[in-house]
C-alpha cells in the first residue's frame, strides 16, 4: 500500500504551512545527478519531489524546462532508468512523496499496466502526465489506481466551476493548478488570487500552484493563495549553467524558498 | 439523448483531445461551436457562396493526355487545387476556419504554417472577413519559402519566426497552440493540419472533403470510374479531403507518403512505419522511437514533413481502406518536372508524390482504365529553389 500522497492530503490541514513541490527534470545533465539533486531540494525542504521524464517534444513547457529536457535527450533515458532512479532515491529517502510527471506519448510507449506497475514497484506516490485531461485519462487512471496511485490533476484559468467540481470529485492526492502554459502566465496573480480563494471553497484537497514562481517572494504570495507551490523552471535554471556544486545551490534556493513560505504560515 | 453530436472525435480508436487542462476548454468550445455552425443554414450558405466567389470552387477536374499518352496504359486525371485563390488548397479549409471564427466573434485567427501556403490562404480570408491573423513560421521556412513570407506580410498577417531547425512545423504549432492558451477569448486557433486535437481533425477533413465530392461529381457527369485516387500524405488533410468522398466504394485510394533517399533512410512515412501513439493531441499514427521519442521527418517538401499524420488516415490504415506507400524523394522531384513539361502545369512538390506513384501504376492497367491524383497546390512558391534553372537534368 502506498499512501504518501494520502499523508500528505491528510497531513496538510494540520501542517500550517504552504507545501513546496520541486520538480526536477530527469538526467539532466545525468540521472545519478538527478537523485542527488532529488536529496538536496529535500535537505532544502521540499515536501515533495517531482521527476519529468524528458520527451522529445515537450511543448507545453517553457523555454527553460525545454531546454532542460533536450539536455536530458542526450542521456536517452528510458522508463528503466525512471525506475531505478525512483527506486535508489527512496533507499535513502523513504518518506518524500515523490510525483513522476510525463507526457501520454511516453506512457503510451511504455504501456500504461506496465507504466504502473514499475512506478508503483520502485516506489512513486503519484503520476502526473501534461497532456492527458480527464477525458481522455480513464484507462491510466484505472491502472494507477489499481497501484494506489494518484493520477494527479491539474486544473487552471479556463477550468470553470462546474468542470472544477468534476475534476475535483475524481481526483486524489492533490489538485495542481497550471498557471502558465510555455512561459506564459494563464491568468495574472491578483486574477489567481481570486479564482484560488472561490476553488478552495469547492475541495478538500490541497491546491499546489504551477505560477512560474522564482524567487521567495513570489513563492510566498502564491502560497498564501493557495496551498503550495510547485517550482519548476527556476530550480532546472540552476542546474542549466551556474557552475560546478549544484546541489549545494539547490539546497540553498530551496532553503530560501522554504524560509518564504513558512513566513506565511496560518 | 436527443442532443446533436458534437464533431467527431474519435475515429475508430484513433483521434481525441490529448492536451493539457488548459486547452481542453477552449477548444471544447470550438468544437460546440462548430456543431452548431452546420447545423445552421445561415453559414452553409455562407460558406457555399464565399467558396464559390472567393476561392473559385469547384476547381477543374483536368485530362493528362499527353501525359497518358506519354507514359501508356490508364487516363491520368488531375484534381486543381492549385487553381484555388492562392494557389493551394489550403484555402477551403482556411476559409471553413476563419466562417467559424467570425461566428464565434473572434477578432484574430493564429495560425502555423509550414510551406506558407496555409499563412497566405489565411491571411486572405482574414483580410476580406476583417479578422486579424497571426501565424507562427519557422525561420528556415520563411527563408526557403521566402515569396510566401513576403505575401503574407503585405496582406498585413503579423508573422513570427520560430527558431526550431529540423522540427519547424511542430514546433510553429505548439507556438500557436501554446498562445492560444493565453488568448482564446479573443483569438481562434486555425491549423492546416489534420492532426490535431478533436475537434479540429474532424473540422479540417469535413472542410476539405469538398475536393472529393466535387471530383466524384465531375467523374460521375463523364460515366467515368476510377480505378485509383492517389493523394501525397504529410499530416494528411489534403488527402482526406480527397479520399473522403469515396472511402464506401469504388477506387482503390492510395495515400502517398515521402520515403526520402536511398542512401538516408530518413523519411516522413508516419503510416507506412509509425507506430499508435500522441501527437499534436491526437492519438494516432506516430514516428517515434521504443521510449515514445518523437522522431524528426524528412522529406524534400515541406508539406511532408510530419512525424504524424491525422486519426482519420490512422483509421483507414487500420481498416484497409487506404494503402500507404512511400515514393523517393527523388521520384517526386521527377514527377514535378515531367508534370510542368508534358503538360505545362506547375505543381507543387507534396504533389509530386502522389504523380509519381500514379506513372507507377498507369502502365500496369489498361488505356480505359482511369487514376485520379490530387494537386495540392502550385509549385511557383519554391520554383527556383526545387527546380533550379533547368540545368540540373540528373536530379
Amino acid at each position: 500500500m502506498n499512501s504518501r500522497i494520502t499523508t500528505i492530503e491528510e497531513a496538510f490541514p494540520a501542517r500550517k504551512r504552504p507545501l513546496l513541490m520541486v520538480a526536477l527534470v530527469a538526467g539532466d545533465p545525468f540521472v545519478e545527478a538527478t537523485r542527488d539533486y532529488m536529496h538536496a531540494v529535500v535537505s532544502g525542504g521540499a515536501d515533495a519531489v517531482e521527476v519529468l521524464v524528458p520527451f522529445s517534444d515537450p511543448v507545453y513547457h517553457g523555454a527553460v524546462l525545454r531546454r532542460a529536457q533536450r539536455r536530458a535527450m542526450s542521456e536517452k533515458v528510458t522508463w528503466d532508468d525512471i525506475e531505478q532512479l525512483v527506486a535508489s532515491f527512496r533507499e535513502d529517502d523513504t518518506d518524500t512523496p515523490v510525483v513522476v510527471s510525463s507526457y501520454a506519448n511516453r506512457v503510451f510507449a511504455r504501456g500504461e499496466e506496465r507504466c504502473a506497475q514499475g512506478l508503483a514497484d520502485a516506489g512513486a506516490d503519484a503520476v502526473m502526465v501534461m497532456d492527458l485531461p480527464a477525458e481522455e485519462a480513464a484507462s491510466f487512471r484505472d491502472e494507477l489506481q489499481q497501484r494506489q496511485l494518484p493520477l494527479i490533476q491539474m486544473v487552471g484559468s479556463t477550468t470553470d466551476d462546474d468542470r472544477f467540481q468534476k475534476l475535483a470529485r475524481q481526483a486524489r492526492g492533490l489538485l495542481v493548478w497550471t498557471g502558465h502554459i510555455g512561459s506564459d502566465l494563464t491568468a495574472d496573480l491578483p486574477a489567481f488570487e481570486t479564482r484560488l480563494k472561490q476553488l478552495r471553497r469547492q475541495t478538500s484537497l490541497p491546491l499546489v500552484a504551477s505560477m512560474n514562481v522564482e524567487t521567495g517572494e513570489q513563492a510566498a504570495r502564491v502560497g498564501s493563495a493557495a496551498h503550495g507551490v510547485l517550482v519548476g523552471s527556476a530550480v532546472s535554471w540552476l542546474v542549466e549553467g551556474k557552475g560546478p556544486d549544484v546541489d549545494a545551490r539547490l539546497e540553498a534556493f530551496v532553503s530560501d524558498l522554504r524560509l518564504h513560505l513558512d513566513s506565511v504560515a496560518e | 439523448m436527443t442532443q446533436p453530436q458534437l464533431p467527431q472525435a474519435r475515429f475508430g480508436r484513433f483521434g481525441g483531445r490529448y492536451v493539457p487542462e488548459a486547452l481542453y476548454t477552449p477548444f471544447e468550445r470550438v468544437a460546440r461551436a462548430y456543431r452548431e455552425a452546420v447545423e445552421s443554414d445561415g453559414f452553409l450558405r455562407r460558406q457555399r457562396r464565399w467558396r464559390q466567389m472567393r476561392v473559385g470552387r469547384p476547381t477543374p477536374l483536368t485530362h493528362l493526355e499527353v501525359l497518358s499518352q506519354n507514359t501508356g496504359g490508364a487516363q491520368i486525371w488531375a484534381k486543381r487545387e492549385d487553381l484555388c485563390q492562392g494557389g493551394s488548397f489550403c484555402i477551403t479549409s482556411a476559409l471553413t476556419q476563419a466562417l467559424l471564427a467570425e461566428r464565434m466573434g473572434k477578432q484574430q485567427l493564429i495560425g502555423e504554417t509550414a510551406t506558407g501556403d496555409f499563412g497566405v490562404a489565411l491571411g486572405s480570408v482574414g483580410a476580406a472577413l476583417g479578422l486579424d491573423v497571426a501565424v507562427f513560421m519557422g525561420r528556415e521556412a520563411m527563408e526557403a519559402e521566402s515569396l510566401n513570407a513576403a505575401r503574407m506580410q503585405r496582406m498585413g498577417v503579423e508573422l513570427i519566426p520560430v527558431d526550431s531547425g529540423a522540427r519547424g512545423r511542430s514546433q510553429s504549432m505548439a507556438e500557436a497552440i501554446r498562445n492560444i492558451a493565453v488568448t482564446w477569448e479573443d483569438t481562434f486557433y486555425a491549423t492546416s493540419s489534420l492532426a490535431g486535437p478533436a475537434p479540429y481533425p474532424a473540422i479540417v477533413g469535413s472542410a476539405l472533403s469538398i475536393i472529393g465530392t466535387e471530383s466524384r461529381r465531375q467523374f460521375q457527369r463523364r460515366n467515368i470510374d476510377p480505378e485509383y485516387v492517389v493523394a501525397p500524405v504529410g499530416s494528411g488533410s489534403f488527402a482526406a479531403g480527397l479520399f473522403d468522398a469515396f472511402v464506401d466504394d469504388g477506387p482503390q485510394l492510395v495515400g502517398v507518403q515521402a520515403g526520402g533517399t536511398e542512401e538516408k533512410a530518413r523519411d516522413s512515412a508516419s503510416l507506412v512505419r509509425g507506430r499508435p501513439g500522441v501527437y499534436h493531441g491526437t492519438y494516432s499514427l506516430v514516428l517515434q522511437d521504443d521510449e515514445g521519442q518523437i522522431q524528426a521527418p524528412h522529406a524534400d517538401a515541406a508539406g511532408m514533413m510530419m512525424p504524424v499524420a491525422g486519426p482519420q488516415h490512422a483509421r483507414w490504415l487500420q481498416d484497409g481502406v487506404v494503402h500507404y506507400v512511400t515514393v523517393a524523394d527523388e521520384e517526386a522531384r521527377n514527377a514535378q518536372k515531367l508534370l510542368l513539361r508534358t503538360e505545362g502545369i506547375l505543381a507543387s512538390r507534396e504533389t509530386g508524390y502522389a504523380l509519381a506513384y500514379a506513372l507507377k501504376l498507369a502502365p500496369m492497367l489498361g488505356d480505359d482504365d482511369h487514376i485520379l491524383f490530387g494537386i495540392t497546390g502550385s509549385g511557383l512558391r519554391g520554383i527556383t529553389a526545387q527546380l533550379g534553372d533547368g540545368s540540373d537534368e540528373e536530379t
